[in-house]
């Protein structure tokens, strides 16, 4: 959205006296305005400002007939395009303006003629009815548009608008001008597949929560679960398209195939394929920044790629990652006799017994996925093949401070499965599409016990990592991956959730780690085509003592 | 989800919170005796232990208590350069807030003669942070005006400028986006950062521009110039903070009080900027004022 530019606002604080709060929500309404005659034949000026200043004297008048009011989506105060007039009196003086949005040849409200009055009710879609679902006016024209501030987004849900705001807001105004017609369809048809993918049940406005903000005001402002989500999957989104871009430069024809196979996947023609797998924005951006999709053979490459080349190789992989992804559930349907989604779902439903841990790893070996999650899920398989012992490269295990040798019990949190574990497999719990948080953070974390098999009072933890095809650890909250400061960042991460049970979890792991009963270790090994290759999985370091050599090869 | 009741509150989260950390405060004050390690923790304990008890019992004394004990943990990392101190300049800026908001003078003026030249000094071995070149760079700075407070000297607050400066220059969006993988905690902390440079910087201006009895005046009118301008950077900031609050559904018991406002604000009262605007605000009620308590902003009793 285009600021306002310095001219306009300081005439129209010299000639009003607006207080500079006022000037800024009217720019905010996304709208130029300009000084001009009065003029009182305006048609639909809904002319609503959200908040009046410091100055109060400051009125804002409504001639005329207002056309959609009742409907929730003029709770923000958005007013319709066209030619608007808004009366402001102030201390007697009276100043009108004429507001005309900005337009361009392809806005569908550049006129303001009777188009832009259409807007009524909408479908559950959040199209406006009287344009169709896909037209001229659809949805993706809107979100476009009022990215860009050249329209004020009526057509829209006022929750997609309150995210789209969000949007553009966290990812700055210079990320909202340069949407040009090129990036700005990628970026727009992400979003609006987001949007899309948003509960349908969009229908009551954004409520009080009795979520206080710290200072004893329990009526503070919150905002449904579904929208916090759908704002998460839009950032994602936002920062996926970013992130092409760069590599765009770098990577020519190949970044462009990547993305354009990456677009299908999520919002295209095989979205059913990537939704069956929780593909997300947000996982592949993690693998994407750190080197993830490098192939397996480069780690050990003498003469590792560089620049475009490296970039050409990711690409490629990605790409072969994707096509092993589809392959593999279109295989599954056909033996479930059937291409539902239905159908395979409760074939493996009836196949599952026992615990979490024997449903994940077979669940989880069904399906390629992002190289990242299918690492992360080759943790648990790995530990339960080698009975929970770990060791370093000089046989050591990890071992309490009294030397008492410890191995790893039950598994408590694994980020692909949502987090915390209860030890009871759910159907509806995983593959899960994952929160930002959750894949940045711990990968698994198990309780530790005797070798004996005893249980340890008080308890110790262990957090297990996994790095992938040589990936680049992330450096997460200024922090150097695996240190002890990156520990407590992420713990504290757990103490702020607002899930008590993450709460509970980290206040417990931050008080076994004061008493230096919380190991770390890191498993590292290679997913190819989005499947782990056998025999590459080693246990290669231990915390707190550092070892570079590989530990254990898991066959 | 599972686990998450409708009925559990926020007071329930800061109660079960508060109880935590002052069961980790005892641990660490006594850890940090013979493990440098625990300095830090000790810092933030104290940290967030001053936010929990502020929102539950709005007792500026303890709070104030707390935080001056943090900033005497971290001084002491930064000063001793013990074995398992990370002397990170994200530290080095937290100390600074903490000793400033806490009136502690000693931990204030140690602080402020590690400048300049923290890069190769107090922060030498900076292990967290240490890819960001813009938390140097306002380390640097803030130090510097530090300095140039305790030693009343205009030239380190004129050094002060370019660091804040280079500060705003090397906030890097994309460093802030891969450090934090929440877009909306990386915006706010992108601007929370460009904020508090612009409010250093304004400070900093005040001392080096600082005129002679003689320019009385002239004086008043700019540092009157200079106040409307801190004040409206710190509107701006806190609406900020407001909307991220409001949008991320996590809790965040480090903002109940916005510490790098509280003592910014502290600071510019030392350095003789009006600070009237902060009354009309609260008389005002303008939006997030309430995470800059006055009882916290203003100078505790003087013992008798």
């Amino acid at each position: 959205m285009d600021d306002l530019s310095v001219e306009a606002s300081n005439a129209v604080r010299h000639l009003t006296n607006l207080p500079q709060s006022t000037v800024e929500t009217l720019k905010n309404l996304g709208q130029n305005i300009q000084p001009g005659p009065a003029n009182t034949q305006g048609t639909n000026p809904q002319n609503q400002v959200g908040q009046q200043g410091e100055n109060s004297q400051t009125q804002v008048n409504q001639p005329g007939q207002q056309v959609g009011d009742s409907h929730p989506g003029n709770a923000f105060g958005h007013h319709k395009p066209g030619r608007q007039q808004l009366e402001i009196r102030n201390q007697g003086q009276q100043f009108q303006f004429r507001l005309n949005p900005r337009t361009d040849g392809n806005s569908p409200f550049a006129d303001g003629g009777t188009r832009g009055h259409h807007y009524g009710n909408w479908n559950h879609h959040g199209h406006s009815e009287s344009h169709g679902s896909h037209g001229t006016y659809g949805l993706n024209s809107a979100i476009f548009s009022y990215l860009r501030g050249d329209s004020d987004g009526s057509a829209l849900r006022p929750q997609v608008r309150y995210a789209l705001d969000v949007v553009s807001d966290t990812m700055g105004s210079e990320w909202a001008n340069n949407l040009t017609s090129k990036n700005g369809e990628r970026i727009v048809r992400l979003i609006d597949h987001a949007v899309e993918q948003a509960p349908r049940s969009f229908e009551h406005t954004l409520h009080q929560a009795n979520r206080a903000n710290g200072n004893g005001h329990r009526e503070s402002f919150s905002i449904e679960p579904e929208v916090q989500r759908l704002v998460e999957n839009l950032l994602s989104a936002a920062q996926l398209g970013k992130h092409f871009d760069k590599l765009d430069k770098a990577g020519g024809n190949f970044a462009r195939r990547a993305e354009a196979t990456v677009a299908q996947f999520l919002f295209g023609d095989k979205s059913m394929v990537g939704e069956r797998v929780q593909l997300s924005a947000a996982e592949l951006l993690r693998d994407l920044r750190s080197g993830a999709f490098r192939p397996p053979g480069e780690v050990f490459n003498p003469f590792p790629l560089t620049g475009r080349a490296r970039v050409a190789s990711e690409m490629m992989e990605l790409m072969r990652t994707f096509d092993a992804i589809e392959r593999a559930i279109r295989q599954l349907d056909g033996r479930h006799n059937g291409a539902q989604q239905g159908g395979l779902d409760n074939g493996l439903k009836g196949r599952l017994t026992g615990g979490a841990v024997a449903a994940f790893e077979e669940l989880a070996s069904l399906f390629p996925g992002s190289p990242g999650r299918a690492g992360r899920n080759e943790i648990p398989k790995l530990i339960g093949s080698l009975g929970g012992m770990l060791t370093d490269a000089n046989g050591r295990q990890f071992v309490a401070a009294d030397g008492t040798a410890l191995k790893l019990d039950q598994l408590l949190w694994l980020s692909t499965a949502g987090g915390l574990l209860k030890g009871t497999f759910n159907g509806e719990m995983f593959p899960v599409r994952l929160s930002p948080q959750l894949i940045y953070g711990f990968d698994a974390v198990y309780s530790v016990i005797g070798f004996d098999g005893r249980t340890l009072n008080p308890p110790h933890f262990a957090a297990v990592q996994a790095q992938i095809n040589g990936s680049e650890l992330d450096w997460v909250f200024g922090q150097a991956p695996l240190t002890e400061g990156w520990m407590r960042a992420l713990i504290e991460r757990l103490k702020d959730s607002v899930l008590a049970d993450h709460n509970m979890l980290g206040e417990m792991l931050e008080e076994a780690l004061a008493a230096g009963r919380f190991h770390a270790a890191l498993v590292s090994g290679s997913v190819e085509e989005g499947e782990a290759v056998a025999g590459s999985f080693k246990v290669t370091r231990l915390l707190p003592s550092v070892t570079g050599e590989p530990a254990f090869n898991y066959a | 989800m599972s686990g998450f009741s409708a009925n559990y509150t926020a007071t329930d989260y800061d109660l079960r919170s508060l109880n935590h950390e002052r069961r980790m405060l005892a641990v660490y004050r006594q850890s940090s005796h013979t493990d440098a390690g625990a300095l830090q923790p000790l810092a933030n304990a104290c940290w967030r232990t001053s936010c929990f008890e502020w929102a539950l019992y709005r007792d500026a004394e303890t709070v104030r208590r707390l935080w001056g004990e943090g900033a005497r943990a971290l001084v002491q990392g930064f000063a001793r350069r013990r074995h398992g101190f990370d002397p990170s300049p994200d530290q080095l800026i937290l100390a600074l807030h903490l000793s400033i908001a806490a009136r502690e003078r000693d931990a204030f003026t140690e602080l402020a003669f590690a400048a300049p030249n923290l890069r190769s000094g107090a922060l030498r071995d900076a292990r967290a942070f240490r890819g960001s070149r813009a938390h140097f760079h306002l380390a640097e700075g803030y130090a510097l005006v530090a300095r140039a407070l305790a030693e009343h000297k205009q030239s380190p607050a004129r050094a002060a400028v370019d660091s804040l400066a280079a500060a705003r220059e090397e906030n890097d969006a994309g460093w802030w986006e891969r450090q934090y993988p929440d877009a909306l905690e990386a915006s706010w902390r992108m601007r929370e950062h460009d904020a508090v440079c612009a409010l250093l910087s304004a400070v900093a201006h005040r001392i080096a521009d600082e005129k002679e009895a003689v320019h009385e005046l002239h004086d008043e009118e700019v540092a009157a110039s200079t106040a409307a301008d801190f004040g409206q950077a710190v509107d701006e900031a806190l609406v900020r903070l407001e909307q991220f609050v409001e949008r991320d559904t996590n809790h965040h018991p480090k903002l109940y009080i916005w510490l790098p406002g509280i003592a910014l604000c502290a600071l510019a009262a030392s350095a003789r900027l009006p600070i009237e605007w902060l009354q009309e605000r609260y008389e005002k009620k303008v939006v997030g004022y309430s995470r800059l308590p006055l009882e916290l902003l203003r100078n505790p009793a003087k013992k008798a």
